[in-house]
């Protein structure tokens, strides 16, 4: 008990600058939401906690049928050797509990071949994940993550900066909490779908009010085609233009009701 | 403290007069003549492997500082205008700000065909609003050369941006500008900078300003 009370005090202050741990949560957040739900529907029953008390404490991903611990390394030469005693206690401990539990050994070097000690070979899993100081490079290092991104804005064809955006948003929401106690897959979701912040990424087919389209329709020399969340438009004077359509825009052009084309450029 | 990468005296002094002028009149007219400068420096840069060229900027850039580098130029550029929301979503485990430069307007000219792409801002601090635009026009076109232009840039500009894209893409890059600046003032500006707030002092609505060079673009 000493033992572990120890390790996770020294964790926490090692924590603070882990870029790499934060950025693999968010991946793995992510990642769930993709294989599930996305950020629409109910979500399952998933918590994300880290520095959980437990040997292997670096994240802790516990849903409905099992318990899975990573320890997250982003060190040069990295050994078995130097966490496979944590791994034995973490398995001991996890068998002692009656857990159905997994173990997982995250890595930054894609070159890494050491074989997992025979003994823990059946309950550890390894995983490659990239490493940068910047997660916009991340993303394009892992095309897991990547795809993950992809699968839940649901784009066809998102481009970069979009993709970026919905990572930062996991990202500072799971800095920004008490990572030890957790955040459910749940939290996450209402973290993304309430934020305003985000929600404008998102292709989400929208509704404009009638009110608002017959104002749209009876500007003169003003053709528009709804696109997701865009709406694209022009005019003889003003071409290859895309908005993104938010409800402060529609209330705007309600409240201003342009009739002319000048006009309506001027509010979209 | 600033350090200029340029011993001409003209533009040293039209810096100065984005510092000294209040007058919306006369600073953008000061920056139409700096994109005039900055326009000089890239047609030594480019030639004719060059072609087809995209210019990307802000709209309150559009029509002083990336209309002075298109007149000089004197090519046909694909012009790309963005709208931007700054949105802050908390902090990295290193404190520094997740910022992020949320594009939510886009007049777009460019194709497929695009061989280089000009970038230019007033001013390059925290990279946020190029660093979108960037990741925006990379993920859908492949250029051989981008250029990010600027009169004034942070010291920090250069190494934060480029820490944000793979090599790949770094290796296009080429940072250009007539003075670094290293002081921050208390809001976090950069000093001297450009004088301020480049929509205040140009004094525009940058949500919703339609630049006047959109007009003759048909």
């Amino acid at each position: 008990m000493t033992y572990l009370k120890n390790k996770h005090r020294g964790g926490i202050s090692a924590e603070k600058g882990s870029k790499y741990e934060s950025f693999y949560t968010t991946f793995k957040v992510v990642d769930y939401l993709f294989k599930t739900i996305g950020v629409e529907g109910d979500p399952p029953e998933v918590l994300f906690q880290s520095q959980a008390e437990a040997y292997i404490d670096d994240l802790l991903i516990t849903d409905d049928t099992k318990l899975v611990y990573h320890q997250i390394k982003n060190v040069a030469d990295f050994r078995w050797a130097s966490v496979e005693d944590d791994f034995r206690r973490q398995r001991d401990a996890s068998k002692r509990a009656g857990e159905n539990y997994k173990l997982v050994l995250v890595y930054s070097d894609r070159e890494f071949d050491e074989d997992v000690p025979a003994d823990l070979e059946y309950c550890t899993d390894f995983s490659y994940f990239p490493y940068h100081p910047a997660i916009s490079t991340v993303i394009q290092q892992s095309s897991d993550f990547r795809s993950a991104l992809k699968g839940v804005l649901k784009l066809s064809n998102p481009s970069d900066d979009k993709l970026y955006a919905l990572a930062l948003c996991i990202l500072g929401y799971w800095v920004g909490n008490d990572m030890q106690k957790g955040l459910t897959l749940r939290d996450f979701k209402d973290h993304i779908v309430g934020n305003n912040n985000i929600s404008t990424i998102f292709d989400r087919d929208i509704s404009i009010s009638d009110e608002c389209l017959r104002i749209l329709d009876s500007i003169q020399g003003f053709s528009y085609a709804i696109k997701g969340n865009s709406i694209e438009w022009e005019s003889s004077r003003y071409k290859n233009n895309v908005t993104i359509w938010s409800r402060d825009l529609e209330k705007r052009i309600i409240r201003e009701s342009p009739h002319t084309v000048n006009d309506i450029v001027k509010l979209m | 403290m600033r350090t200029y990468n340029t011993s001409d005296t003209s533009i040293r002094l039209l810096l100065d007069r984005l510092i000294t002028s209040s007058n919306p009149d006369i600073y953008r007219n000061t920056f139409h003549q700096i994109g005039v400068k900055l326009g000089e420096l890239l047609k030594g840069k480019i030639n004719t492997e060059s072609f087809p060229i995209a210019l990307a900027c802000t709209s309150e850039d559009a029509d002083w500082l990336a209309k002075g580098i298109i007149e000089t130029l004197d090519i046909d550029v694909d012009l790309c205008v963005y709208w931007s929301d700054r949105l802050n979503f908390g902090k990295d485990t290193d404190g520094k700000d997740l910022e992020y430069s949320n594009i939510v307007k886009s007049y777009e000219e460019i194709d497929d065909k695009s061989k280089t792409l000009i970038i230019t801002k007033s001013i390059i601090s925290s990279s946020c609003v190029v660093r979108s635009q960037i990741m925006r026009l990379v993920s859908k076109y492949k250029f051989d050369k981008i250029y990010i232009v600027a009169p004034v840039m942070y010291k920090e500009a250069e190494v934060n941006l480029r820490q944000e894209f793979p090599d790949d893409i770094c290796r296009l890059f080429e940072f250009i500008s007539f003075a670094i600046d290293d002081n921050l003032d208390d809001r976090g500006w950069v000093y001297p900078g450009i004088g301020g707030s480049v929509y205040e002092r140009l004094d525009v609505n940058p949500r919703l300003y339609y630049p006047h060079i959109l007009d003759s673009r048909v």
